[in-house]
């Protein structure tokens, strides 16, 4: 299968502000969480893959290109804002049929997959309703059915759990995660929610300020491995810091393997081990006759990755502002 | 939550071509427009009004039919010009009810699109801001037109079933459908075009219809009232009636339609185009800065 989307030295300036600097990136995965700050570049990005804005670089999504295939692309894509755009006087039937219709659907089969659609998201009882009477939790349902009714091969959700309760919330998370399974699409999260992301997606796409921070798996981000400290975390080549439990006598495998060199730090009853592997910490265990009840690699959770990405982001910007300062000087003078 | 996927199986069947999607645009607009309790009271009273029309010729026909000829007391057969043009451009005609329709359905579909934010339901699917226009404009003209042709048709055509061979110019007959289908065409979008384009001016529904009325009714009065008080013709060149009434004239040849101070229809005509023509850039300017997703 090919990349789901590509982008090569996608960038885009609204007039002396760049959204978006280069970006060059593959998608090849199932579901990715778009994540980044207020600002970060996350609405241009989908409208660069939306077609809707001009930009420079190449962007491809399903293998067409962006500007010379727009109609294509967008048939095959289905998109569920984050603020409402309901029409005006209608049912949620008659709102999903014109989607589907507006999406290229014969009039039959708009109107069949609409029905089918309102009933897979929940709303079979009250596909009737008018949508002014509908609840914010039915308000989101619709609007993925509305994103669904043409069975699209790439999802963009917004914020898609925006204003629902707790219950609504894991409901609607649950309906989305079931969805690459049970529709066979795509979908890219866009949330400022890392906690969905966490439950929904498998890929994290990480911008700021317009720059790519992150593009990997939700696990390689987490993943907590020696020098991720200093802004590295998730990079291939570190070995993992590992949490470990024994069951008595934590003291003498601190004592042992901090005489093969590893740095070892206590945390309640987890001993956080860095610069040995698992196998050392299996074989000092068994030399000291303790009984390991608990061992595996240390894992941030997303947010405490994303801050740490972030933070790391803007002091390397800070840093280089005042040398590029000077670079501007000299040039000036 | 239940997840009932009943079969589900992806469509794989072809798809409408992209640029017929204006079609689907036309026809949710027009369903939606025609919704409505005071378009369909709009429509209802056209209809009766034509429809009292036509009982009157029938009857003035009848009576004609049972006039021995030589007796004296003929009574003139209606002319069909005058009769098309009366319907159709008089401000006692058709244009107050199509007025009505094209103020209830065009000012309210852009407007009522912007005000749900709705541009991301249609802009971000395959269908191009200009097959959102043209589907918009043709729901709109097609509405005002059900009242401004199809009254004035309905009165074309029993004027034709009373035909009477000898009394009646065969020529003038003839051509009557086509004239009043054209001036009602033109009738028709000369009030859909500002419609749609003030729509695209502002999410208030009510602001726009005010609007709508004011630009109709206010140029027409103080295009009267300078007329009578210049005797010249040209200051009714501000009202859409009167530039209607001057085309009219034309189309069907009798000047009574014009009034007593006669616009010329070329400079009409121009300024009936330059009113469709300046609205559809209007909304293609507003649609073009139309933002599809936020942030």
């Amino acid at each position: 299968m090919g990349a789901l989307f590509e982008l090569s030295g996608v960038a885009k300036w609204y007039g002396p502000y760049q959204a978006l600097k280069g970006l060059d990136l593959v998608a090849e995965g199932k579901s990715f969480g778009l994540l980044g700050p207020n600002g970060a570049g996350k609405s241009t990005l989908l409208k660069v893959l939306l077609g809707l804005i001009p930009f420079t670089g190449e962007a491809r999504v399903f293998g067409l290109d962006v500007r010379r295939q727009t109609a294509a692309i967008r048939d095959r894509i289905g998109y569920m804002p984050e603020r409402d755009n309901f029409l005006a006087g209608v049912s949620a039937v008659e709102y999903c049929v014109y989607a589907g219709e507006l999406a290229g659907l014969p009039p039959s089969e708009a109107m069949a997959r609409a029905h089918a659609v309102l009933e897979f998201c929940g709303l079979g009882d009250k596909r009737y309703q008018k949508l002014e009477g509908y609840s914010t939790g039915m308000k989101q349902r619709v609007k993925l059915a509305q994103a669904l009714v043409h069975d699209p091969e790439l999802l963009f959700l917004d914020e898609p759990t925006n204003g629902l309760d707790p219950a609504g919330r894991e409901e609607m998370l649950a309906l989305i995660q079931s969805l690459p399974a049970r529709r066979g699409c795509a979908l890219i999260l866009s949330t400022h929610l890392l906690h969905d992301v966490e439950e929904v997606c498998e890929e994290a796409i990480l911008l700021h300020q317009g720059e790519l921070q992150y593009h990997g798996t939700i696990a390689d981000l987490t993943r907590v491995t020696e020098g991720s400290e200093s802004g590295e975390a998730g990079e291939s080549g570190h070995r993992d810091v590992l949490e470990v439990r024994v069951k008595e006598g934590g003291e003498r495998l601190v004592a042992a393997l901090r005489a093969r060199g590893a740095r070892v730090e206590e945390e309640g009853a987890f001993l956080i081990v860095r610069g040995a592997g698992a196998e050392t910490i299996f074989e000092l265990a068994e030399a000291a006759q303790l009984q390991v009840r608990h061992l595996q690699p240390r894992r941030l959770t997303l947010e405490s990755a994303f801050l740490h990405l972030v933070g790391a982001a803007e002091r390397t910007a800070t840093a280089a502002a005042p040398v590029a300062a000077v670079a501007a000087g000299e040039k000036s003078a | 939550m239940s997840i009932r996927d009943q079969g589900y199986q992806p469509y794989r069947g072809p798809r409408t071509s992209a640029t017929t999607r204006w079609g689907v645009v036309l026809r949710h607009t027009l369903r939606m427009g025609l919704r409505q309790p005071w378009a369909i009271v709009a429509l209802s009273l056209g209809g009766v009004w034509a429809m009292g029309w036509a009982v009157a010729l029938y009857l003035s026909m009848r009576l004609i039919a049972s006039t021995p000829p030589g007796a004296g007391n003929e009574l003139a057969i209606p002319d069909p010009a005058a009769l098309a043009g009366t319907i159709l451009v008089r401000w006692y005609g058709v244009p107050v009810f199509a007025f009505l329709m094209a103020m209830l359905v065009g000012g309210s579909t852009i407007a009522d699109d912007r005000r749900q934010n709705a541009f991301s339901f249609y802009f971000a699917r395959s269908l191009g801001r200009d097959q959102y226009l043209i589907g918009k404009l043709a729901a709109t003209t097609l509405a005002v037109a059900l009242i401004s042709v199809g009254a004035s048709m309905l009165l074309v055509l029993s004027r034709l079933s009373l035909y009477r061979a000898g009394s009646d110019a065969v020529l003038p007959l003839v051509l009557l459908p086509v004239r009043a289908l054209a001036l009602g065409l033109l009738e028709s979008l000369a009030l859909a075009a500002p419609a749609v384009a003030l729509s695209s001016l502002s999410p208030r529904r009510g602001l726009v219809q005010g609007g709508m009325a004011a630009l109709f009714f206010l140029p027409a009065l103080l295009g009267a009232i300078a007329t009578s008080l210049t005797r010249n013709p040209w200051p009714q060149l501000l009202s859409p009636m009167a530039q209607l009434e001057a085309v009219g004239a034309r189309l069907f040849g009798d000047a009574s339609f014009a009034g007593e101070y006669p616009l010329p229809w070329l400079p009409a005509l121009g300024v009936l185009g330059v009113t469709i023509v300046g609205s559809v850039a209007l909304v293609r300017w507003r649609l073009a800065a139309t933002e599809v997703v936020a942030g």
